[in-house]
């Protein structure tokens, strides 16, 4: 019962969502599209490479989300691999220190996603990201919330 | 796939979620701030729907576990309108849907065997075709791991098959998935004296999955009287890849109770203390992708009493399909195989006359949902049903929904509804040859009868759901049900036997009963940090019986029984300042009668306080507050009364 009038609280806020289904693999790719915007990379690749090695998925809803369309004149990629990416989802995540990590903080991941009254957030380990080389935005910081 | 994993309502109304897979919004097109606040439904959860469900269904969320002071199954449904929870002993309850509560034939033991609900646990049934009902001494599941249960008033006969006369209680876990990580538990109190969970939950190669152990040992209810203790443990795991679910979970326990047993003579007490011994496991695996469903599942239950015991095994198959046949056509349909083994059954108190290996049962339903405009939709399907007892049996109903607007919705249904007889009331025999609640008589006989039909359900349902604002909800539901060949007993001639007297009864079908009902639930979120909950029951029974068939000197005309003609319950949860939780819950039942012993109305106030800090969450519990002890049930032979208790208890997650 409760749920009934939770979800009609959000859909004062988000009516443009009305009556659908949200996955939370398609919220993922949502998330990861936006984390795109805040982040500087050095390199002068054409695309910005997603690499979705473990979440079949995933991966799945990410292509069909975000293959296609672009964000600072680099066309978004999604692909089934560990090297090389700009964005590596992995529960076990080598660190290279050009990639910005989603997984386990405590596995060494930059970001975590955490699923909180059934609302995706996500957590940072401020000490990984500083250990990088990449530039991300404290706007994008700030909404971060600590993980328990 | 709905029937099984996403219930009933999904079965009802899933084209309303394929027509929402047509319609999707570019999240892309969302910023943080937006996505941050968009809830996430996953493929079994669907909480949205249930607000146009054309049922009356109320659901038991994860969160309603966290805030409740239950620490099982059965004191959680308390706060579902329409059902019905009585505790017997510290280890039995009787729980019942729309009335019926204990009163079984004579009341004789038949209290415990209520039989017109059926449970499924992850879409395994626990219900027993043994002596027909619910043991829920053997269903532990850790409260940690319950995503919601559902509770559907009214048949649930046409996708649910026999037994689900009059509700289903639908107990869902959570995906492993969303328990990765671990937590481990300890609990102490006055009535829980000592238990604990551990669990891990992990991923590799693909799979997610976790793992269980826990435990407790309860304490007796009331000193001096009857040994009610009880200790058990359960383990299990569920892991999940894809499209396939693999689950099992295995439990043994000793539980404390009294049990009639045959003195022989007139001197001395017929009834003596002992530990049920029980043990099982079960083993479940599925495929479940939008469209189609094919599940599997061995269960093992064995219970070692004095004067019950048996063991059964269940293998059970379902496969369900759902088709969109064209706009305005939904069909969904499948087919079950269930089968039985029972072996053990016969103690000297208890015996089956005919042994019979195996117990078969083949089913097959049909269901077509259309939708007539945008607002108006309606639902036809049958259950059809072989069993080796009544052969064929259908089981079929009618749902018509108006969804006026956004903030109101309207639903009725008719439907049929049967409950086979179970195993002992076809061929069972309970002899005692000292049976002190008929003081005058030495020996008491019951025994099966091979004739016995079906009782049968005929349920008329009207509801309505309001939405007076965002943050409030008000559901409304009301019944009138026709029963017809009720389960009763009826006195034979007594006869005499080396001096004792002796009289035997016999099951028949020789009650009906007209039931009516309301069913008032709300809640509202008056504050951020504040909620109430509430809701209001009507139950009333008219069970007749029938003079011709049923001599039953207990029963007559327009019982209404041991189930309360009034029931309420009201809840109000405060979230406090750094980290604490502070939840009052009220609950009234009226006084309930068997066999002219009364219990007495009551009211009863459990308080919560609850605190995390971190990784770790403290609970302070105090339960049945408002006096020393009160009885539920009015089986003065069996039930004991309820205590003031509490219990502590510390969670830590990692």
């Amino acid at each position: 019962m409760k749920k009934i009038f939770i979800i009609f609280i959000l859909l004062g806020c988000t009516s443009a969502l009305g009556n659908e289904i949200v996955t939370q693999e398609s919220l993922e790719a949502a998330f990861i599209f936006n984390f795109l915007k805040f982040v500087q990379w050095n390199d002068t690749r054409p695309t910005y490479d997603i690499c979705i090695p473990d979440d079949e998925n995933l991966r799945k809803v990410a292509t069909a989300l975000l293959e296609g369309k672009a964000l600072n004149d680099r066309q978004i990629d999604v692909v089934n691999r560990t090297d090389n990416c700009h964005v590596l989802v992995s529960s076990t995540s080598p660190n290279p220190d050009s990639t910005l990590t989603i997984g386990s903080l405590d596995q060494g991941a930059m970001f975590e996603f955490l699923v909180i009254d059934n609302k995706l957030k996500f957590a940072i380990n401020i000490d990984n990201i500083r250990k990088s080389k990449l530039k991300i935005s404290s706007q994008l910081l700030r909404l971060a919330v600590p993980k328990e | 796939m709905k029937k099984i994993a996403g219930p009933l309502i999904l079965t009802f109304f899933f084209f309303n979620y394929t027509n929402a897979f047509s319609q999707t919004t570019d999240l892309t097109n969302l910023n943080l701030d937006q996505l941050m606040n968009v809830e996430v439904t996953s493929a079994e959860k669907k909480p949205e729907k249930y607000f146009t469900t054309p049922a009356a269904i109320y659901v038991i969320t994860a969160e309603d576990i966290a805030r409740s002071t239950a620490t099982s199954i059965p004191e959680l449904l308390r706060m579902v309108p329409g059902v019905n929870v009585q505790r017997i002993t510290s280890n039995t309850w009787t729980i019942t849907i729309r009335g019926f509560n204990g009163l079984n034939g004579l009341g004789l033991n038949g209290s415990l065997f209520v039989n017109k609900v059926l449970v499924l646990i992850d879409g395994r049934a626990v219900y027993s075709p043994i002596y027909g009902g619910v043991y829920w001494d053997v269903q532990g599941v850790p409260l940690e791991d319950i995503e919601r249960i559902e509770v559907i008033r009214g048949s649930g006969g046409t996708l649910y098959g026999a037994n689900a006369v009059d509700g289903v209680i639908n107990i869902i876990t959570k995906r492993p998935k969303e328990t990765q990580g671990g937590f481990v538990t300890a609990t102490t109190g006055s009535q829980d004296r000592l238990s604990s969970t551990v669990q891990v939950g992990a991923k590799s190669g693909g799979w997610d999955y976790r793992a269980y152990g826990t435990g407790f040992r309860q304490d007796q209810g009331i000193e001096g009287s009857q040994v009610d203790d009880w200790e058990e443990g359960q383990g299990g795991f569920r892991a999940e890849k894809d499209k396939w679910n693999i689950q099992g979970d295995f439990y043994q326990g000793y539980i404390g109770q009294q049990t009639f047993v045959d003195t022989s003579t007139l001197s001395s007490l017929p009834q003596v203390n002992e530990q049920e011994e029980v043990r099982g496991w079960n083993l479940l695996s599925r495929y479940q992708d939008d469209d189609l469903s094919l599940q599997a599942y061995w269960d093992r239950t064995e219970r070692y009493s004095i004067a019950f015991g048996y063991r059964l095994d269940t293998i059970n198959l379902d496969y369900t399909q759902h088709l969109q046949l064209t706009d305005m056509h939904e069909l969904v349909w499948g087919s079950g195989y269930n089968l039985d083994v029972e072996d053990d059954i016969n103690t000297d108190i208890t015996q089956i006359t005919k042994p019979l290996e195996t117990n078969q049962v083949f089913s097959s339903f049909l269901q077509d949902e259309m939708t007539l405009t945008d607002k108006l939709k309606f639902i036809l399907g049958s259950k059809f049903e072989y069993n080796i007892f009544t052969h064929f049996e259908m089981e079929p109903n009618a749902r018509l929904s108006y969804e006026l607007n956004d903030t109101n919705f309207l639903w009725a249904a008719a439907s049929r509804a049967v409950r086979t007889p179970s195993r002992f009331e076809e061929d069972g025999i309970y002899n005692l040859h000292d049976a002190t609640p008929f003081p005058n008589l030495a020996g008491l006989e019951i025994s099966g009868s091979d004739d016995l039909k079906s009782e049968k359900m005929l349920g008329y349902e009207l509801g309505y759901r309001n939405k007076p604002t965002d943050n409030s909800l008000v559901d409304i539901s009301t019944f009138y049900d026709q029963y017809s060949d009720l389960t009763t007993l009826t006195a034979g001639n007594f006869y005499i036997n080396q001096g004792l007297v002796y009289l035997p009864f016999q099951y028949v079908n020789g009650m009906t009963a007209r039931t009516y009902g309301l069913e008032v639930s709300a809640e509202d979120k008056i504050k951020e940090w504040w909620k109430v909950k509430g809701d209001y029951t009507l139950t009333k029974l008219n069970l007749n019986t029938i003079p011709s068939i049923s001599n039953a000197p207990s029963l007559g005309t327009d019982i209404q029984g041991e189930t309360p003609l009034n029931a309420a319950y009201l809840q109000s949860s405060f979230d406090l300042p750094k980290g604490f939780e502070f939840d009052q819950t009220l609950r009234y039942s009226d006084r309930t009668v068997e066999n002219q012993v009364i219990a007495p109305p009551y009211l009863e106030l459990d308080l919560r306080l609850g605190w995390t800090h971190k990784s770790w969450k403290v609970e302070l519990v105090g339960q049945n507050l408002l006096q020393p002890r009160h009885r539920e049930n009015a089986l003065s032979t069996i039930a004991e009364e309820v205590q003031r208790g509490g219990y502590i208890k510390i969670t830590k997650k990692f």
